[in-house]
């Protein structure tokens, strides 16, 4: 009504001064009262959109979380947010969330229809229960990449019913790393790149500030470094803000970055930049050697020269050697040089490249070296879901650290009858984000039970059964369990900071009730009442552990770090309790020392030797064969992930949808970069929308022209093309993932994949 | 046509001339269906506009950086053609051109007319139209758009005046001859009973105003440029833009006024009023706009292109080749190619040459403003890659419905007040041929004193 | 008297939009739509704009935060025929009246840097975002421009503060969003006059430069190159 006398009025107005028509414009709509004069106060929280398990304050206005940004004390952040923290709220605003438990009804309008919690956990419990009889290990769980309470004890329930099915849903990159450092390395840390301490950093394909995990701990200490004058150089088919931010941009064709890598280390050898007493010391298989039998064999250095030679690299990589030879160089001669590999891009990812880059970071001597690349130190705690001897026997991938959810969808698919009853899918949706979505959805189809915790309707919600949606980080006490990027191990705690809205849960308590429920042995593995109880009992291993201090200023931090080296703690807590709080206080606990050149612990066996054998046994001769073609009119995909839309939920936040790429400038569409040469060869301009097909699908998406692209390639960001999400994530963009050729998973360690082929035409 | 001989006596003030107020007197059916066609258009207009009042300007074509659209074209458009009729009216008259005298009238509407919807389509480019007297309570003189409200009023005011004195005659005779609305005539007759000392304070009137008139508008389309020419865009911030547009201006609105007098005299069958040797003449002066349009035009291409600033050169090459080359060139053909080719010949330059010349301008003139205004905006200092202009429905529709109102307002005012000037006809039959003698006597050299006549009998129609 | 500046420096800044993210839910910017998007009528007060030079391979892009530069001699207000957007001069900002625009758009069409936004249409928030609405800052309606205010509204809460504990105004007071959520510290804002601020030492490094200096609208947010020793 006031909205008609309004405009009724304006029309008088406008009628009889202007003396012409002028409606008028409807007013805004007024804001809720609620937030007139109501108080205002801060609370912390933790992020969870990724690992890194970011510290963020929320600002409340009457109780309502009103805008994000970093908590000055977290030292993984130390303040700083990035857009996916500031757009969370969006999450916590969307219209399309789900705020209580749903269960797939073949007859509601929605394909489901809403059940009380009681319902949904007895539904479950009985499920489980029955798949207990059936035999053990009859259940999996996919996990994102977090490590919380919460995710671990969805973990420990798996493995108490016998099934070592845990699938953390990491890139491929990170999955290809592990791999590298589980063969040689002997154990299953993570790397973690100590940049701010390096003068000299070659990127090979990293990906490094497209990486959509860990993105501040990476962007953070990629500008520190810069920061203090030290140079960059990248190397891959795409520049990407990664090549924009770098001094020199090497156009790699894609899949080369282990050849190159080696290609460096090629130089290194024959201009004696090597590092020998770091190579005589810590490593093994580097020289050429000779076995109990007096066989001799050929070692790594040997064999580097003789097959890496700058002219073969220079084939292969579709680069000049000169400049190889020139950049190498200058590599040998930096202070502190580190080489990074490829973290998550495209499916050209591969171990070997890993262990290639990860052979010349030791050649330069920067491994556990101040500047070099690190191994995560752990918390003095173990994971609750790690494998103990109590657990049932084995049932799952024997020897590898975690399996992938393509191998899992291999198992389910590749077994003749179903060989698992429940799957729990939490703060994970490898229906849109594995390589083999489709495979993954068919897998997830014929499992009798899926269960979803996730707050918003996903792709992989979509094969889910029951959700029991969980509350978010906001909206709950919640904690995570990370390290920083200088590999300490910091745990993040934090109380709710606003009310929960609709009916969820935190999936710790949601565990806990299950177990409970099952009664019986399994009962007895969580011997806790409440989430509360666990984070209870980790902070007491911590205050027992001794080490470490709460989150402080960088200089009260420094201070401590100092005290701590020469033996000495002044913690700021005497008691568990006030350590629990202190920590709830100021954003979490950390332990701001790192004890460079801890063999035993970043080594595992062989004498606490990095061993480099591994990497001969991973090549194959395949990597210097340049793949055919792209034949006449095709062009090689490059897929990478442009992290404000990879999260789990990125789709769902229309801030992120609309910054999208910082290349395309246009939101809520995907971009197929091209160069500008290639454009004009296939007749397409700046912004024309084409049609991107390979031989399993097509996508499309808007031309974005630009000279920082090889010109037999055509990359296409994964972020779009979810089929749910809600109305800011369904439908928009492409996903480039259909497209590529199928990757041998079971083999991922050795052959070279192959690129998929594309072509791009027009829409007219 | 009317022989000299049969002058009309002063108690028939009208005689042959009632040609001139027989659209007024007699209705005729072919008009009630012109003005349900034109009531479509700007129905179609109206529509539009409450569309895009209600949803916001989001249903144009307009975006980040194309800020400005058709609405800002329109208005340099339509400002454009006003300066057919005052300002032209203005010179003739200045200059005593007797063949003026059948002609000024439907200029001088024009401009009235025309004024309206340049101003309205400013409104239609507000996002709140319902501020729009904000420009009169909180106007700034800062801003050239001000000097734009200021100048256009000044204008509108002036023409509406010198519209409305050489009328008053007229609506005299309306009132005293015709029996229709005979209340209205007399109100706007304001006592005119034809009285000498009525007739001398109306020619001074009328002296003094075509005077100043000239000035303001100059003013008017200058001012205009300056909205474009006082920012520091590329191919905007040019000091030729004042001249450029005043020449433009003229040179849209002779043509205008030679399309709105060939259908005048079709529809009314004026063909004695209008003749020929009116299109001819105006057909010339526009040969000369011709000419002069493309000097300017030239002289502004070459100085970009000389100096080859980056900044101005891409919005340069946008139009010479780039995504705006086809209306660059369109317009080039319609303003200088076709009119030039029509005109520059005395046999085409007839009344069908000519006003197929002046459609061609008009369309060629609308085109020069897209191009003046579009590809600067499209190609912004910073490389914003953002923005593609297409004008959707909506203004296309308000186009139609501006040019339908305009000429529904033109027809309207041709079925109440004659569109040739009674009254100057009647008075240029009888005292031109003396003036003209007169005044061409004084032109000749006094020094040849031999009492025979220089001249022949002026033949009928020709100027001095 | 203050002189409010930025200072960008682009050795840190790695394109990673966080600023604009931060900007735009601090100031209540409306999120956009495929719509809205596809017609290029996004409202972003902070854009990442890729200045491309050299052809490949020797290629190189520079991906440059824009916002409102917040000239000393703003081309935009001299142009406004309602006084709806007007310089501080005690601030040093340069700030927009939306009740008073009238929406003609010449502001934007002045500016050369592009960053002033209009309100094509009526913003489409869905009710339940309304809540998280920022009360210090009002929401605008269709029809008015719009353009990044150094969060101004955090200053006058800034001096209020101080006022309110009887002391000035002390440096980091008053920082605006993007700077805040800055991941990588890559901006510094500060008061360009206080000769001995950061901002102001950063400004007249040898690094610093700043857009379209040559029109001489005298910008207050600076930039430092790339490349190169920062120090």
């Amino acid at each position: 009504m006031l909205y008609r006398r309004q405009f009724l009025l304006n029309v008088c107005k406008g009628a009889v001064l202007a003396g012409m028509p002028a409606w008028g414009c409807t007013p805004a709509r007024p804001r809720p009262a609620v937030l007139q004069h109501a108080k205002q106060g801060w609370a912390n929280t933790i992020c969870q959109l990724c690992p890194s398990g970011c510290g963020l304050r929320v600002r409340l206005v009457g109780g309502s979380p009103v805008t994000v940004t970093g908590n000055p004390l977290h030292p993984v952040n130390r303040g700083g947010v990035c857009a996916r923290g500031v757009a969370s709220l969006q999450l916590y605003y969307d219209p399309d969330r789900l705020e209580e438990p749903l269960r797939r009804d073949q007859n509601s309008a929605l394909g489901w229809s809403p059940v009380s919690w009681d319902e949904g956990l007895d539904e479950l419990v009985g499920r489980l229960e029955s798949s207990l009889v059936a035999g053990n290990g009859r259940v999996a769980v996919l996990r994102g990449g977090g490590q919380d309470v919460s995710s671990q004890l969805l973990g420990r329930l798996v493995r108490s019913m016998g099934s070592d099915w845990i699938v953390d849903m990491v890139s491929r990159g990170e999955r290809a790393a592990d791999e590298a450092v589980r063969r040689m390395h002997g154990t299953s840390g993570k790397l973690v790149y100590e940049m701010a301490g390096a003068d000299f950093l070659f990127s090979f394909d990293s990906g490094l500030l497209e990486s959509p995990s860990r993105m501040m701990t990476l962007h953070r200490a990629f500008a520190d470094m810069r920061a203090a004058g030290g140079t960059f150089v990248h190397a891959g088919p795409r520049m990407g803000v990664t090549g924009a931010k770098a001094d020199l941009w090497l156009p790699a064709r894609p899949g080369t970055a282990g050849v190159l890598a080696l290609g460096i280390a090629h130089m290194l050898i024959k201009e004696g930049y090597e590092k020998s007493e770091f190579l005589r010391d810590h490593v093994s298989g580097f020289d050429d050697w000779v076995d109990e039998a007096e066989i001799p064999h050929l070692g790594v250095r040997s064999w580097i020269l003789r097959e890496f030679v700058p002219e073969r690299v220079a084939e292969r990589t579709g680069l000049e050697w000169g400049e190889i030879i020139r950049v190498a160089r200058h590599f040998g001669s930096a202070h502190h040089p580190l080489a990074i590999g490829p973290m998550e891009a495209g499916a050209a990812v591969t171990p070997f490249d890993l262990m290639a880059v990860h052979t010349l970071n030791a050649i330069v001597g920067a491994i556990d070296a101040p500047g070099g690349v690190l191994l995560a130190q752990q918390p003095p705690f173990e994971p609750l879901d790690a494998a103990s001897s109590r657990d049932a026997g084995p049932r799952g991938p024997e020897e590898r650290s975690s399996p992938s959810v393509e191998e899992f969808a291999d198992w389910v698919l590749g077994a003749e009858t179903v060989p698992i009853d429940v799957v729990f899918v939490h703060d994970a949706d490898p229906v849109f984000t594995s390589e083999s979505g489709r495979r993954v959805e068919e897998a997830l189809r014929r499992i009798p039970l899926v269960v979803s915790t996730s707050p918003v309707i996903t792709d992989t919600v979509q094969s889910a059964h029951l959700v029991l949606p969980e509350s978010l980080w906001l909206e709950r006490r919640c904690d995570s369990t990370t390290v920083d990027r200088d590999a300490y191990p910091v745990m993040s705690l934090s109380a709710a900071a606003t009310g929960r809205k609709g009916d969820t849960r935190n999936v710790g308590d949601v565990v806990l009730k299950i177990a409970a429920k099952l009664g019986g042995a399994i009962a007895a593995r969580f011997p806790w009442a409440s989430y509360d109880d666990v984070v209870r009992e980790r902070v007491e291993m911590l205050f027992r552990a001794g080490v470490g201090d709460t989150f402080s200023e960088s200089h009260r931090s420094a201070w401590t770090q100092m005290l701590e080296r020469s033996g000495w703690r002044t913690p700021s807590y005497e008691t568990a309790e006030a350590l629990e709080r202190n920590m709830e206080r100021d954003g979490g606990w950390w332990d701001p020392v790192y004890h460079h050149g801890e063999w035993r612990r970043v080594v595992r066996g062989g004498a606490s030797r990095v061993n480099l054998e591994p990497l001969r046994l991973a090549f194959r001769p395949r990597a210097f064969e340049t793949p055919e073609g792209p034949e006449e009119g095709a062009l090689f995909l490059y897929v990478y992930p442009e992290p404000l839309l990879t999260t789990r939920t990125g789709g769902s936040l229309p801030y992120l949808q609309d910054l999208g790429s910082p290349f395309c400038q246009k939101g809520w569409v995907t971009s197929a970069e091209l160069n500008p040469v290639t454009a004009r060869r296939l007749r397409l301009a700046h912004g024309d929308h084409v049609r991107v097909s390979s031989e399993r699908g097509e996508l499309e998406a808007v031309v974005v022209s630009s000279a920082g692209i090889r010109p037999d390639v055509v990359a296409v960001y994964i972020g779009g093309g979810r089929v749910a999400g809600g109305r800011y994530a369904a439908g928009i963009g492409a996903n480039p993932l259909r497209l590529l050729a199928e990757q041998d998973a079971g083999d991922a360690g050795r052959s070279p994949s192959l690129p998929t082929s594309v072509r791009v035409t027009v829409i007219a | 046509m009317s022989s000299h001989k049969s002058m009309p006596r002063p108690t028939d003030p009208l005689g042959e001339d009632w040609a001139l107020v027989r659209p007024i007197v007699e209705s005729n059916p072919r008009f009630w269906i012109v003005v349900a066609a034109l009531a479509a258009g700007i129905g179609l207009g109206i529509t539009a506009y409450t569309h895009q009042v209600r949803e916001g300007l989001g249903v144009t074509g307009m975006n980040r950086p194309v800020y400005w659209g058709i609405y800002i074209i329109n208005f340099v458009f339509f400002i454009g053609i006003s300066h057919a009729g005052t300002l032209i009216s203005a010179i003739l008259r200045l200059a005593a051109a007797e063949w003026r005298r059948a002609i000024t009238r439907s200029a001088e509407v024009i401009t009235v007319m025309v004024i309206v919807f340049g101003v309205s389509n400013v409104i239609f480019d507000l996002g709140r139209p319902d501020r729009a007297l904000f420009v009169v309570q909180h106007g700034r003189l800062q801003s050239p758009l001000l000097w734009d409200v200021c100048s256009i009023s000044v204008y509108l005011t002036c023409s509406s005046i010198y519209l409305y004195l050489p009328l008053i005659p007229d609506i005299a005779i309306l009132r005293d001859q015709t029996t229709k609305l005979h209340w209205f005539y007399r109100l706007l007759a304001l006592g005119w009973q034809g009285r000498p000392e009525q007739y001398r304070l109306l020619e001074r009137a009328i002296g003094v105003l075509m005077v100043v008139v000239i000035p303001i508008a100059v003013s008017v389309h200058t001012v205009v440029s300056f909205v474009f020419a006082m920012t520091v865009q590329p191919m905007w911030h040019a000091a030729i833009f004042g001249p450029y547009f005043v020449v433009g201006a003229i040179f849209s609105g002779i043509a205008a006024l030679i399309i709105a007098m060939a259908i005048i005299r079709w529809v009314y069958h004026l063909e004695g009023y209008l003749k020929r040797i009116h299109f001819n003449y105006l057909g010339m002066l526009l040969l000369v706009m011709t000419l002069l349009w493309f000097y300017f035009t030239f002289a502004e291409y070459l100085t970009t292109w000389y100096g080859s600033e980056p900044i101005h050169m891409t919005v340069w090459w946008s139009k010479i080749t780039g995504s705006y080359a086809p209306v660059f060139w369109t317009m080039f053909a319609c303003c200088f190619v076709i009119p030039f080719s029509i005109l520059c010949r005395e046999k085409t330059r007839t009344v069908a040459g000519t006003v197929i010349a002046s459609i061609a301008i008009n369309i060629g003139m609308w085109l020069e403003r897209f191009v003046i205004v579009i590809p600067t905006l499209s190609n912004p200092r910073l490389p914003l890659d953002r923005g593609v202009y297409y004008p959707t429905w909506v203004e296309w529709s308000m186009l139609t419905g501006c040019f339908c109102f305009f000429i529904l307002l033109y027809v309207l005012f041709t079925r109440f007040f004659p569109i040739v000037s009674i009254w100057e006809i009647q008075e240029g039959r009888m005292n031109a041929r003396k003036d003209t003698l007169e005044r061409i006597e004084s032109y000749m050299p006094e020094v040849v004193e031999t009492g025979r006549r220089p001249l022949a009998p002026v033949p009928e129609g020709v100027a001095t | 008297m203050s002189r409010w500046g930025m200072v960008i420096d682009l050795n840190r800044c790695t394109a990673c939009q966080a600023c604009a993210a931060a900007c735009h839910q601090e100031n209540n910017v409306p999120p956009s739509n495929p719509k809205v998007a596809g017609g290029d009528r996004s409202i972003r007060w902070i854009d990442i704009l890729p200045m491309r030079e050299d052809e490949y391979p020797h290629a190189s892009i520079s991906l440059v935060p824009l916002l409102c530069q917040h000239c000393e001699r703003p081309p935009c207000i001299k142009v406004c025929p309602v006084g709806a957007t007007f310089y501080s001069e005690s601030e040093g900002l340069v700030g927009q009246v939306y009740s008073r625009c009238i929406g003609c758009r010449y502001c934007t069409n002045a500016c050369p840097f592009t960053v002033r936004q209009f309100n094509w249409s009526e913003p489409a928030v869905p009710d339940s975002y309304l809540e998280g609405t920022n009360p210090d800052v009002s929401r605008r309606y269709k029809g008015v421009v719009e353009k990044c205010s150094f969060c101004s509204h955090r200053l006058i809460r800034a001096r209020d503060e101080a006022a309110s504990e009887r002391r000035k105004l002390l440096p980091g007071d008053y920082i605006p969003a993007c700077v805040e959520a800055c991941p990588t510290d890559a901006m510094t804002f500060g008061d360009l006059d206080e000769p001995e601020a950061e901002v102001s030492k950063l400004a007249r490094s040898k690094r610093a430069f700043r857009l379209l200096e040559d029109l001489g609208t005298e910008p207050k947010v600076y930039y430092l190159r790339e490349g190169g020793n920062s120090k």
